[in-house]
């Protein structure tokens, strides 16, 4: 994937948490290896559901819940990989 | 409570079908206020008690030209039942019991609200009624289009937390309806949903509860910041809709999913868009 995608994507799933967890501004301070499972306390059980249902609504795509998981949500670098391989 | 002079609350149980339907009524007391009711019917689960704080904003704000009535669902709330006996068809009944009470206390102007679930259970509702003349207007705010996407979502909540939690359990959304199906009811974020009550939600299509007759019709819809646009599968909806020829006015406001969020969060343009509508009716 293109570098230009790859920041793109990485910006748009900044948002994407920016808006779900009402993080604010502090979401610009995340790069690709801000854990967020296990360290973000705003990711509780409704939180994740928001996401992955934004993520759908978003770009038109199924998540199948098996991708729910703590690789999907480990950092934000493999939740934008997630987000870049669904819209492919 | 609200600090708001003049706005005098009162809590009382209606009868119904399931026994006592604890509905709460709003009201200032001028004249105005008497004339015009909105109904408000609720989301579910959790998404109610999240949603609270913005239907008490709601009733401040139109308090000045309108009531405004909210209720528990049987099995919900404060109203009497188990969640696990709740049925879709009890729900419907205790909005028809609520909805005829308001219309023999005289109002003139009566208007339903139905927020995500509440949407589908007004819908379906009207669609039912042999008439739908008494009716004002239909206010829709992000209206849940299918039952089962919104299941969907909800049974997500134990998915999600089997993963926060940590543990090896790998159920998915298929295996839950499943286990349902199996044991009658599965429980999702401290709530026993029966299968029966999953049978109904799957079964709920908005774009088929929605006749023509009902007019006029306002959807409200939330969008994260200004600019952004109804989501793909709204558009869609509502464009299915029109073509056959139901009036829809759709409205985006800005606000964040206040059902949804982990900080109580509120949308002023929803509450100045929807005290337009009620104003104006």
């Amino acid at each position: 994937m293109s570098d230009i995608l790859q920041v793109t994507i990485l910006q748009e799933t900044r948002q994407l948490l920016a808006d779900v967890l009402q993080l604010g501004d502090v979401v610009q301070s995340f790069d690709e290896s801000t854990p967020l499972l296990g360290s973000l306390a705003e990711l509780d059980s409704m939180a994740v559901v928001t996401v992955v249902t934004s993520i759908e609504e978003l770009y038109g795509v199924t998540v199948e819940d098996d991708e729910i998981s703590a690789d999907t949500f480990e950092t934000l670098g493999t939740l934008a990989a997630f987000v870049a391989s669904k819209k492919r | 409570m609200s600090r708001t002079l003049g706005l005098e609350p009162r809590a009382f149980f209606l009868p119904g079908p399931q026994g006592a339907i604890f509905t709460l009524l709003k009201s200032s007391l001028t004249q105005a206020a008497n004339k015009s009711v909105v109904l408000v019917v609720p989301p579910l689960a959790e998404e109610m008690n999240k949603s609270r704080h913005m239907f008490s904003l709601l009733a401040e704000r139109v308090s000045p030209f309108a009531t405004t009535v909210l209720f528990d669902p049987s099995g919900t709330g404060d109203s009497q039942g188990d969640f696990a006996a709740a049925t879709w068809a009890i729900w419907l009944d205790d909005l028809h019991s609520v909805a005829a009470w308001l219309k023999s206390q005289g109002f003139q102007h009566i208007h339903l609200l139905g927020l995500r679930l509440g949407a589908l259970l007004a819908a379906d509702y009207l669609k039912r009624a042999s008439d739908a003349a008494w009716l004002s207007s239909l206010i829709l705010w992000q209206p849940v289009l299918r039952g089962e996407a919104m299941l969907n979502q909800f049974l997500r909540l134990r998915v999600a937390a089997n993963m926060l939690g940590n543990t090896t359990q790998k159920e998915t959304t298929t295996s839950l309806r499943e286990l349902a199906r199996i044991v009658g009811f599965v429980e999702i974020a401290g709530y026993d949903l029966s299968s029966a009550m999953i049978q109904s939600l799957d079964d709920l299509n908005l774009i088929d509860l929605l006749p023509p007759r009902i007019s006029p019709l306002h959807w409200f819809e939330l969008v994260a910041a200004e600019g952004r646009e109804l989501s793909p599968a709204s558009q869609k909806a509502i464009t299915l809709l029109q073509e056959r020829g139901v009036r829809i006015n759709v409205t985006t406001v800005t606000g964040e999913s206040f059902w949804a969020t982990q900080e109580i969060t509120y949308s002023k343009d929803l509450l100045e868009q929807t005290a337009r509508v009620l104003q104006d009716a």
